[in-house]
């Protein structure tokens, strides 16, 4: 068996499980707009204390393996997350990610999500691997058509959040 | 700007609600349902399309069915009505059940239903499903019905095209039943293109 939690590496990063310690890192950016606007299920404004109760929600989806959040690394420095929600039933897991508005522009994203997607693959043997992003969310699709996924639907006014429907496009990868 | 979608005017306690339409009555499942459920779950044609139904069928499967569609509406998370045909009396067994499941934060329901084999060809399912998915923008406020099927199903695309549910995906082998990974066809329908339906239904 191979151990689902070993650290991943990149050429330029390392993706580890979540840990307490990252809280104020992750409060950090997930308190910029500019990341938060692009999310589905994160609270905004986010508040005192979100983060502490996200990781401890996120270490025991960790231990039933069920969601596998990995923080982004670079230089042992928190400047982001990528997860795997599975689904074991159909073997497929949706991938998310964020990263800190200072990190953008270097594929840092990309990066990362390319070797998360190769773990579920290899690792979790998913056949598939869901996707989706706001419909004018143009950074995060480049993303997933990067790393090979194709557009397999568009929802319109799927979500409610910030006080508006946004629309949703949704991305498929088969192995 | 507000954070939160506009709250529903009243929060809807389903659990007594009973629709009727011109043919059918759609009322709450109850515990005495589970021989008529297994009745037609049982049939391979049925179950063989549904996300969930087991084949062959165990006999405690309609209870623990019933179960959950008890809870989940409890709990508010779904509304699952038993279909009657009128014509063979209110204290008839029901030949089917259509649901919606809810998600009043986001304002979208998700519309399903399966039919007793010998019942299929009348438009009972469309029928019973557009009571739903007409409760869902009448009476829930909601922006959008959404659904999904086997990408094989025509039967059940039909019935989807015939509601009005537009085609907005394809996902490629993303169910597996029984063992096989099936493609999913997504379907849905704004609240916009609801009331022109009816604007040109009634007209």
């Amino acid at each position: 068996m191979t151990d689902l939690r070993r650290p991943l590496t990149t050429e330029r990063l390392v993706l580890r499980p979540i840990e307490q310690s990252d809280a104020d890192a992750i409060t950090a950016i997930l308190r910029d707009a500019d990341v938060n606007r692009w999310l589905a299920v994160v609270p905004w404004p986010y508040p005192d204390g979100a983060a502490e109760e996200y990781i401890a929600n996120s270490c025991s989806l960790e231990a039933e393996e069920s969601t596998l959040n990995r923080a982004i690394t670079l230089d042992e420095t928190y400047i982001g997350c990528v997860g795997l929600t599975r689904t074991p039933m159909h073997r497929r897991a949706y991938l998310g990610y964020y990263i800190g508005q200072r990190w953008w522009g270097h594929g840092y994203v990309t990066e990362a999500a390319r070797r998360l997607v190769q773990f579920a693959f290899d690792d979790l043997d998913c056949v598939r691997v869901d996707s989706s992003c706001y419909a004018d969310n143009a950074t995060s699709e480049r993303v997933l058509r990067k790393l090979g996924f194709e557009q397999e639907g568009f929802r319109t006014k799927y979500y409610y959040r910030m006080g508006q429907w946004h629309d949703e496009k949704l991305f498929g990868l088969l192995r | 700007m507000t954070l939160t979608p506009p709250p529903l005017e009243r929060s809807f306690a389903t659990s007594e609600l009973v629709l009727q339409t011109s043919r059918l009555l759609l009322r709450p499942v109850v515990e005495a349902d589970a021989p008529a459920i297994r009745l037609f779950s049982r049939e391979r044609d049925v179950a063989v399309w549904t996300g969930s139904k087991p084949h062959p069928y165990p006999d405690e499967e309609a209870d623990a069915f019933i179960e959950k569609v008890v809870t989940s509406e409890r709990n508010g998370e779904a509304i699952c009505r038993g279909i009657v045909v009128s014509s063979r009396g209110p204290r008839s067994d029901v030949v089917g059940v259509t649901f919606l499941k809810r998600d009043d934060v986001n304002r979208n329901g998700y519309v399903g239903y399966h039919l007793a084999k010998p019942e299929w060809g009348q438009g009972f399912g469309t029928e019973a499903a557009a009571a739903l998915v007409d409760f869902a923008f009448e009476k829930l406020d909601y922006v959008r019905v959404w659904s999904s099927c086997f990408a094989d199903n025509d039967r059940s695309a039909h019935v989807l095209s015939k509601l009005g549910l537009a085609e907005e995906g394809l996902q490629r082998r993303h169910f597996c039943k029984w063992g096989e990974w099936k493609d999913v066809r997504l379907f849905g329908l704004l609240r916009e293109e609801w009331n022109r339906r009816k604007d040109g239904v009634e007209s």
